[in-house]
């Protein structure tokens, strides 16, 4: 498979505004939407040109469809806590009529927003002149019927639902339930079950609290509803584990169905051993019989039948082993990358840094190293395998682990449901890939 | 374990309080693995300390000081990212008498205990208890003055 560098979104300026750094990405159930979320608690929605007037070998571009201002930074006075606007994920809801419904989170609260498009609108009322004065009555002698007419396509976004105060830590995952009538968000400690037409409650159904703070051992970095089963979800933790829950056991999940872990390598054992165990995104493969678990160096993926190891481990970038105490004084062990599957499940994909981000093919065991740059943006050009040069001789054309550029980080990454077209996030760009159609 | 346990101590150290100030508060999952390590280094630390007799008195004890302070210090940032403050564990002294002078300077001053005892007064937080949604604010810094 090649691919082909298709758009690039956002500014040119290496100047990065702190606002603008794009903090999630996720394409809706059809493609055919491309939801971002920044750090400025903006979302912007790009949406896929449905005419086909381009050429068989270029599909059609995603353009900007929406913005608007999500959430904004609150204060907590009784915390004396600032509480961010940063979006931490954006989960589409499946489509049920014209809208376009979809779930946006920062720290504390989720909101369901409505994404409407008015293109038509009504003329000839009786009552009232065009600009909305009110005509005055003894000048009325018919009766009309207003009629529609068409006008510039105007996408509305309006707040349909806000899911506040459920929250005390800092919530990193939300998933819509394949019920399409309820959802989880889970935050370090809790997970709480919600269904999308009341705000006003939620049930705890994880609570991972110990009763004395100082014997916390591990929080919950990430959770995914099943994407068929409604009664299944699972949590991912800061010690590498993923519980799987059935709703059905029991109205709290603190016991789980299966509990997924790999025993440790002892050759493997260092210093960072804990930190960079800790998963940091976990998705269910389409069709439901496997899932993937991200942690600092490695993909793992996971048959739901076998709690325990993976079937299939895919290194990222183990040429870092080695560097973990420089990356450590550096913040970026703490970085959180994501992964995701492609349609059919056969390829998965999931960041690195000098904005290079990786895909591996499950059944031909092959990996390629591929770069998000303005260098490569030209159109349709094909996208050169990229090599670092872990030690020794290093090759022409290869990039040493020393000139990698850790502050140009990929952490979050998408797949189109249906088609190879992948929007890939470096800091503030979107880039937006295509595979070469021949 | 090639990393050295005393900079990564240091390097913990100077992380955990910088995180303090960081904007949307207190991380528990960061705060966590911080002192996950901070414990890994201190344990190491201890193993290969004996090895050493006082070759350097001058900065040993102060870094034993450190960890005696920050070993005091680590559950109650933890225990202060609960927000339930029922749960704490009995107060434990900051520091132990009488070695409040060897302290190290990139340590908090009293104003971190204010901070706590301040935030011991809040209400405990259960849903809909303590967060309110408020509107847009103007940018506030973290010191705030209490209320009460």
């Amino acid at each position: 498979m090649q691919w082909c560098f298709s758009q690039v979104k956002g500014a040119i300026d290496d100047d990065v505004a702190e606002a603008d750094i794009i903090s999630t990405v996720e394409f809706n159930h059809t493609g055919e939407l491309l939801a971002t979320g920044d750090k400025g608690g903006r979302v912007v929605i790009f949406q896929q040109e449905t005419e086909n007037k381009n050429p068989p070998q270029f599909r059609s571009e995603y353009n900007v469809y929406s913005t608007f201002q999500s959430h904004e930074p609150e204060f907590d006075y009784l915390k004396s806590l600032e509480i961010e606007e940063k979006i931490n994920k954006i989960r589409w809801l499946p489509q049920k009529n014209a809208a376009q419904f979809l779930l946006s989170t920062n720290d504390k609260t989720i909101k369901l927003w409505k994404i409407s498009e008015r293109d038509k609108r009504p003329e000839g009322y009786n009552l009232k002149e065009e600009d909305g004065r009110y005509k005055d009555p003894n000048s009325i002698t018919k009766l009309q019927v207003p009629v529609l007419i068409p006008m510039d396509l105007m996408v509305e976004a309006s707040p349909r639902r806000v899911f506040a105060n459920a929250h005390t830590y800092h919530i990193n995952s939300i998933s819509v339930n394949s019920d399409n009538e309820t959802y989880l968000s889970a935050d370090d400690l809790r997970i709480n079950l919600w269904n999308l037409e009341i705000t006003d409650r939620s049930f705890n159904i994880v609570d991972i609290k110990p009763a004395n703070m100082e014997e916390l051992t591990e929080v919950i970095t990430a959770a995914e509803f099943h994407p068929h089963q409604c009664n299944t979800f699972v949590y991912s933790s800061s010690k590498g584990t993923i519980r799987m829950c059935d709703m059905r056991a029991s109205a709290l999940c603190d016991r789980h169905t299966k509990l997924f872990e790999e025993p440790e390598d002892p050759s493997n054992r260092s210093f960072f051993s804990e930190i960079i165990s800790s998963i940091s995104d976990v998705k269910f493969s389409h069709n439901g019989r496997y899932m993937m678990t991200r942690d600092y160096l490695s993909v793992k993926i996971w048959d739901l039948n076998m709690e325990s190891r993976p079937v299939e481990t895919y290194q990222v970038h183990e040429y870092l082993r080695s560097k973990l105490c420089s990356l450590y004084e550096n913040d970026c062990i703490f970085d959180k990358f994501e992964c995701c599957w492609n349609g059919d499940d056969s390829v998965v994909m999931t960041g690195s840094y000098n904005n290079f981000f990786r895909m591996f093919e499950r059944g031909h065991r092959r990996d390629v190293t591929l770069e998000a740059s303005r260098e490569n943006s030209k159109p349709l050009q094909v996208l050169k395998p990229r090599k670092v040069c872990a030690g020794g001789k290093r090759k022409k054309d290869e990039i040493s682990v020393d000139s990698l550029d850790f502050n140009k980080k990929i952490l979050h990454t998408a797949w189109h449901p249906q088609d190879n077209i992948i929007a890939v996030a470096t800091t503030n760009n979107l880039y937006i890939f295509q595979d070469k159609v021949i | 374990m090639e990393a050295d346990p005393r900079r990564v101590l240091a390097v913990s150290i100077s992380k955990l309080y910088s995180s303090r100030s960081q904007r949307g508060g207190l991380k528990l999952h960061r705060s966590l693995l911080l002192s996950l390590l901070m414990r890994t280094a201190r344990d190491l630390y201890h193993a290969t300390a004996p090895a050493e007799p006082s070759t350097e008195p001058s900065t040993e004890p102060s870094t034993e000081r450190a960890m005696e302070a920050m070993e005091a210090e680590v559950p109650k940032l933890r225990a202060r990212g609960s927000e339930d403050k029922e749960n704490q564990s009995p107060k434990r002294p900051l520091k132990r008498p009488g070695k409040a002078a060897a302290v190290p300077d990139f340590l908090p001053e009293k104003r971190a205990r204010l901070e706590r005892d301040e935030a011991t007064r809040s209400p405990g937080a259960g849903p809909g208890a303590a967060c309110r949604s408020l509107g847009p604010l103007p940018l506030l810094t973290t010191s705030v003055i209490p209320a009460f």
